[in-house]
């Protein structure tokens, strides 16, 4: 756990970089730094392992106050990622790794099988990489082992600054994703400073938004969303922010469960009855394993006597179902270039599990707007 | 021709005294360049460091005003406050290739990529640490380089130490020229110009190896 009490910044006597910041980043939870740059965010993550001195106020880690742990000792236990990177050239990524666990006199042959395991955490291939010197590596890989040394010594703590920033967009978001994947296993406590609110939305679990030094939000991306604090809030956001409150939420979020199916041997009558008792105007079509197949309006059935795989034409399983893991953004998107305005939510099996519609969508980003 | 043939000859009959000379003229060397490189790297790391990193400009300055005097110069300075002989000679020499050195030091320091440095303070690396394992590797081969041209510009030095008595290949160099006898001189200067050459080519070879593998390009 870090808790920032009230911490300070002045330069020459009178710029305040970082005025009387506070909050606290629990356990195990991704803190985002975000804000235009001269904001003071990268000022306040080097103060946390004290490469920059505060002016005032306290720094308390894990209960202790920074100030009075020596610094070098404070750092071996904070993991550092920084955009340039910052691999040394001279070693091979091995020596890149083991520069903490070399500093904390980790064992040799412990500190041998930790760098395998890094590499492997990251997604590198440990024969292939491990003598390998940074200079060899494209700008994804130099970026992946960067974090592999920020985790050498297995620290509580990581701090990150826009260790993304210096990459490709596409390479960028899927570093991004295996992060999050990294995290979810780790459970490390991060403060991670970036100028990009998308990647803030992303990454954190609580997002500081920072503007000349004072803090201005410390909420969950969900309330930095929903509920903006002032203008500048909402102005850095932007005007998309009901789509980026779609891009936090899962499909399987917001479904409709329990949604009544008809079965493709199903007869056409008995569909009907169904539907017409219920009250539906459609109805989604599954196949003996649960798997939907197509969506079946009440009017196709009027007169038909056969089963209801007479009167549907199945259609291919992406064009009407979406994974109950895709972000609802996504889920929008489909509809729009599909034309549906309902999507079938199937679980990684593809068996049926509810259903999300458009008006769905709408009631929930017009709850919020009512709030606001 | 003949010119040649009397070379071979002084050489067939008087080599115990060329070698004499040589092995004066490689000491003087030596030892100016192993005292400078001593002497330079330390005040070169010396001034980069934190605390003493305001000298740095002031210091290379001097540097810079130092190379522009001739070495002749240096050399002739020693004669009223060291004398003659063996230490004064190697002592200008010392002098004269200890700014390019120190210089070298500083700047191939300098020049180590600041995020570097600063991913090493994060990392919770000692200055101490920094230096050894960060800052002297990468900028090993600058310092080498300086410590190359020093000891060649010193094998030149080193043939004006004659003047103060310091011996060496200088000693025949002279004499060829007091006597306009042109076997003395080659006999002096073709040695030296070989020394320097191979001096040159040795140590470039020595910097290539030492340079961190990650780093040749």
């Amino acid at each position: 756990m870090i808790t920032l009490e009230n911490v300070t910044k002045i330069y020459h006597g009178d710029v305040r970089a970082v005025n009387n910041v506070s909050f606290t980043v629990p356990e195990g939870h991704v803190c985002i730094l975000v804000g235009p740059s001269g904001c003071g965010k990268t000022t306040l993550l080097k103060m946390i392992n004290r490469l920059i001195e505060p002016t005032g106020g306290r720094i308390l880690i894990a209960g202790r106050d920074s100030s009075e742990v020596n610094a070098d000792q404070l750092r071996r236990d904070i993991g550092y990622a920084i955009q340039d990177i910052g691999l040394f050239p001279h070693l091979t990524v091995a020596a890149n790794i083991a520069v903490v666990p070399s500093l904390k006199r980790f064992p040799k042959d412990r500190t041998r099988q930790r760098v395998d395991e890094l590499l492997e955490l990251v997604g590198l291939d440990p024969d292939e990489f491990r003598d390998k010197y940074p200079r060899q590596l494209s700008g994804g890989q130099q970026q992946r082992i960067g974090v592999a040394r920020a985790l050498g010594a297995d620290p509580p703590i990581l701090l990150m600054d826009e260790p993304f920033g210096a990459i490709d967009p596409i390479t960028r978001s899927r570093l991004q994703d295996e992060f999050l994947k990294i995290q979810e296993k780790l459970r490390k406590t991060i403060v991670f400073v970036t100028h990009d609110i998308d990647e803030a939305l992303k990454m954190g679990d609580r997002i500081a938004l920072l503007k000349e030094g004072e803090l201005v939000q410390y909420d969950s991306p969900q309330d930095l969303l929903a509920h903006p604090r002032n203008s500048f809030v909402r102005d850095f956001i932007g005007a998309d922010s009901s789509i980026k409150r779609l891009a936090l939420m899962r499909v399987e979020e917001v479904m409709r469960v329990d949604v009544p199916t008809a079965k493709l041997d199903h007869s056409a009558s008995e569909v009907r009855a169904l539907m017409e008792q219920k009250g539906l105007e459609s109805i989604v079509v599954v196949d003996e394993n649960n798997v939907p197949r197509a969506w079946l309006g009440l009017s196709e059935l009027s007169g038909q006597t056969g089963r209801v795989s007479d009167v549907v034409s199945v259609k291919p399983i992406e064009d009407i179902a979406v994974d109950g893991s895709m972000r609802v953004r996504d889920a929008l998107a489909r509809m729009l270039t599909t034309g549906l305005s309902r999507l079938s939510v199937v679980d990684e099996r593809r068996g049926f599990k509810g259903d999300i519609t458009f008006a769905a969508l709408q009631r929930i980003l017009g709850d919020d707007a009512q709030l606001k | 021709m003949e010119v040649w043939i009397d070379l071979g000859r002084y050489l067939a009959e008087r080599y115990p005294e060329l070698l004499g000379m040589l092995w004066r003229h490689l000491e003087l060397v030596g030892l100016a360049t192993l005292a400078a490189a001593f002497v330079g790297i330390g005040l070169g790391i010396l001034i980069t460091r934190r605390r003493l990193r305001w000298l740095g400009p002031p210091v290379m300055a001097i540097c810079n005003v130092g190379q522009t005097v001739p070495s002749l110069a240096v050399v002739a300075i020693m004669l009223p406050i060291l004398g003659i002989g063996f230490l004064p000679g190697f002592f200008a020499i010392f002098v004269y290739i200890l700014l390019p050195v120190t210089r070298n030091t500083y700047v191939g320091i300098r020049n180590v990529d600041p995020g570097l440095l600063e991913a090493a303070r994060g990392m919770g690396m000692s200055p101490m640490q920094i230096l050894v394992r960060l800052e002297v590797p990468l900028a090993s081969f600058v310092i080498l380089a300086g410590v190359r041209t020093s000891m060649v510009v010193a094998v030149g030095v080193a043939t004006l130490a004659t003047f103060i008595g310091a011996g060496g290949l200088g000693d025949l160099i002279d004499r060829g020229i007091s006597l306009v006898n042109t076997t003395y001189l080659l006999a002096g200067a073709i040695p030296a110009a070989l020394l320097a050459i191979i001096i040159e080519l040795g140590l470039g070879r020595l910097e290539k190896v030492i340079t961190p593998r990650g780093l040749r390009v």
